[in-house]
């Protein structure tokens, strides 16, 4: 320290020791008086997230794993895809299709021998699957499949009143939503539940629920157009909706039928696989933990998507020149954008609207003559 | 007791840093302080030289909630500094913060309480806490005599500083000793125009509520965390100069709070 800087810190060593003892606040001036309930609330509200709001001054129980199960009722199903625990295991060992999952959900019911950090929340009900059940469960569905897994006994646990339908949605949202293995087909699913669970309400209200925007909800809801067993697939395979855009946006369009889809789902899981397999061989060692997913990246799927209308296209029309195609594609996606700035053509100055004007007078011209010359072939 | 609870929900702004370094400033100057490491990452731990796995869960706070006197729990590290350990058990903080009365806003405030009546006569007491809302700063705030919040000239940081000025605001509607934010312009290096214009809206923005004291950017301050020691043990180039500006900033803080 500078002889300046010496000079100061003893400066202020004089000072401290000269403090009178009565010159300090006391003590007890950090009082434990409550301050009102007002107060209070609107603290809790502001700190505490949904679950945290749920179990606040509730206790900690010690509750046997047998006396709690999933809530399986259609309504209240989990977001996530969670095959129940007999399910996972065929004759003790993990079914093929579930082997990575069975895998994680060991190394949880591992980490939950040695130390239980959450509990989970439940509520008092009983299940027709699991007749010694006492408890469902509102959150912490992966947690008791582990423990069931892991052959663990009890698991710490909050029991709560049973929750309404829509607070049970959004509570289970909230605490899935910032898991990095949380996918968008159960995002989704969410959005279905939490709309039934509101009386069909419009898609708004589930919107402003989850505070999500309304773009966002779109792109989800776009996934619903697969049928429920490819759903499921695509959950199982923890694809976004960013990696699947081109071929849920080829169904929605009647580009490809569901059985093509089929077809391509099933590619992916094969390529899922192998890409797991190569990561198992390549393994390090270091016992790291990595979320699971498909190692499927958006162009991947958009070429099996492309390859698949390619064929159907050869097959229906063989002699149909390779740029017929894209060409369509593109015409539709001027179509489409075409139709969308319809709406918004007020809001642009003289100079855009100048410039915008020349080029659709120039594609009008386009158009024409591409119209003329396919009624000249037909005539 | 003044207590300072070091906070902003934004990571990387130099949290642990300003703790452990601002502690031994305190006690270079002959005050008795307590640094409570409230972040299960364990950094103010780590940094001053104590290790998790040489710990039960116990030895942290979540001993001291459940009713372990707070003195069996404290240590003193190496170069001298009262510490209350943190624990990785720490992550279940949350969990357990809420299962107690009232949401365990007063949970801190009562356990010092107790200490206190124990004989613990810490004058002050710094609490690093992790870049997160939730349980752990509404008890935190909930005891705390002055919220310190180290900040960079950068959008996101500055963002950050709105939520936590609203939460301190929200904790003196329950705490009424809780004095206020202090902003503590921290590995400050205004390099751009860009850098400028946020240092700016810092100023207009939150101008009254701004330490005089700036630490900027030294190379000390990192160097001595890898080493374990405060700058105050560290014996590097510029470790001097930040140990001053460590210094005023206790002074500083001791004006601000009338201690000295």
């Amino acid at each position: 320290m500078s002889t300046k800087s010496a000079d100061r810190l003893a400066e202020i060593r004089a000072r401290v020791a000269r403090r009178a003892p009565e010159s300090a606040p006391a003590p007890a001036a950090i009082g434990a008086a409550p301050a009102d309930d007002a107060a209070l609330s609107a603290a809790s509200a502001h700190f505490l997230g949904i679950a945290e709001q749920i179990i606040q001054n509730k206790i900690v129980e010690r509750i046997p794993v047998g006396h709690i199960a999933p809530d399986l009722r259609p309504e209240m199903r989990q977001p996530r895809l969670l095959p129940p625990p007999e399910e996972l295991l065929a004759q003790g060992e993990p079914a093929p299709a579930y082997r990575e999952l069975v895998a994680e959900l060991l190394a949880l019911g591992q980490s939950l021998h040695e130390r239980q950090i959450q509990p989970i929340i439940v509520y008092p009900g009983t299940s027709a699957v699991y007749p010694a059940a006492r408890y469902l469960i509102l959150v912490g569905h992966r947690r008791w499949v582990a423990a069931m897994l892991s052959g663990i006994e009890a698991l710490d646990a909050v029991v709560v009143e049973p929750p309404a339908v829509a607070d049970r949605v959004r509570v289970q949202y909230a605490e899935n939503e910032a898991r990095e293995e949380f996918s968008d087909m159960e995002r989704a699913w969410a959005l279905t539940q939490m709309k039934q669970a509101l009386g069909d309400a419009p898609w708004d209200a589930v919107e402003s629920q989850f505070g999500i925007s309304r773009s966002r909800r779109h792109e989800l809801t776009r996934l619903l157009a697969f049928t429920p067993e490819q759903q499921r697939q695509i959950a199982l395979l923890r694809m976004q909706e960013t990696q699947i855009r081109s071929l849920h946006g080829a169904l929605r369009a009647s580009e490809l039928t569901s059985e093509q889809v089929d077809r391509i789902i099933g590619r992916l899981a094969e390529i899922a696989g192998e890409r797991r397999n190569a990561a198992s061989a390549a393994d390090d060692g270091s016992g790291r933990s990595v979320p699971r997913r498909a190692g499927i990246d958006g162009p991947t799927v958009a070429r099996l998507v492309a390859r698949a209308q390619r064929s159907a296209a050869e097959s229906s029309r063989p002699s149909a020149p390779r740029w017929l195609l894209p060409l369509r594609d593109q015409l539709a996606n001027v179509s489409r954008s075409i139709q969308r700035a319809r709406d918004r053509v007020a809001i642009l100055d003289d100079a855009d609207a100048d410039a915008l004007l020349a080029e659709v007078e120039h594609l009008t011209i386009q158009l024409a003559a591409l119209t003329a010359a396919l009624t000249t072939r037909r005539e | 007791m003044n207590i300072y609870a070091v906070s902003l929900e934004k990571g990387g702004v130099g949290k642990t840093s300003i703790a452990v370094n601002l502690a031994a400033a305190f006690m270079q100057v002959g005050i008795r302080v307590l640094l409570v490491d409230l972040d299960a990452q364990c950094h103010s731990s780590q940094w001053l030289g104590v290790s998790s796995d040489s710990l039960r869960a116990d030895d942290s706070i979540l001993g001291v909630i459940q009713g372990r006197p707070l003195g069996d729990c404290v240590r003193s590290t190496a170069e001298g500094i009262a510490l209350l350990p943190a624990h990785p058990a720490m992550a279940g903080l949350p969990a357990l913060l809420v299962s107690q009365p009232n949401s365990g806003l007063f949970t801190l405030r009562r356990a010092f309480n107790q200490a206190r009546e124990q004989g613990a006569d810490y004058e002050i007491v710094i609490l690093d806490l992790a870049p997160a809302r939730g349980p752990v700063q509404a008890t935190a705030l909930g005891t705390a005599t002055r919220c310190i919040a180290p900040v960079q000239a950068e959008d996101l940081v500055i963002q950050s500083l709105k939520a936590l000025v609203d939460s301190v605001e929200q904790a003196r509607q329950i705490n009424p000793h809780l004095r206020g934010l202090s902003i503590l312009r921290n590995r400050y290096a205004l390099r751009g125009a860009i850098d400028h214009a946020y240092d700016q809206a810092l100023r207009d923005e939150y101008g009254p509520l701004l330490l005089q004291t700036v630490i900027p950017v030294r190379a000390a301050l990192r160097h001595a965390a890898g080493v374990q020691q405060s700058v105050f043990r560290y014996i590097s180039g510029d470790a001097s100069e930040v140990r001053g500006l460590f210094v005023e900033l206790v002074d500083e803080l001791l004006r601000l709070d009338e201690v000295a």
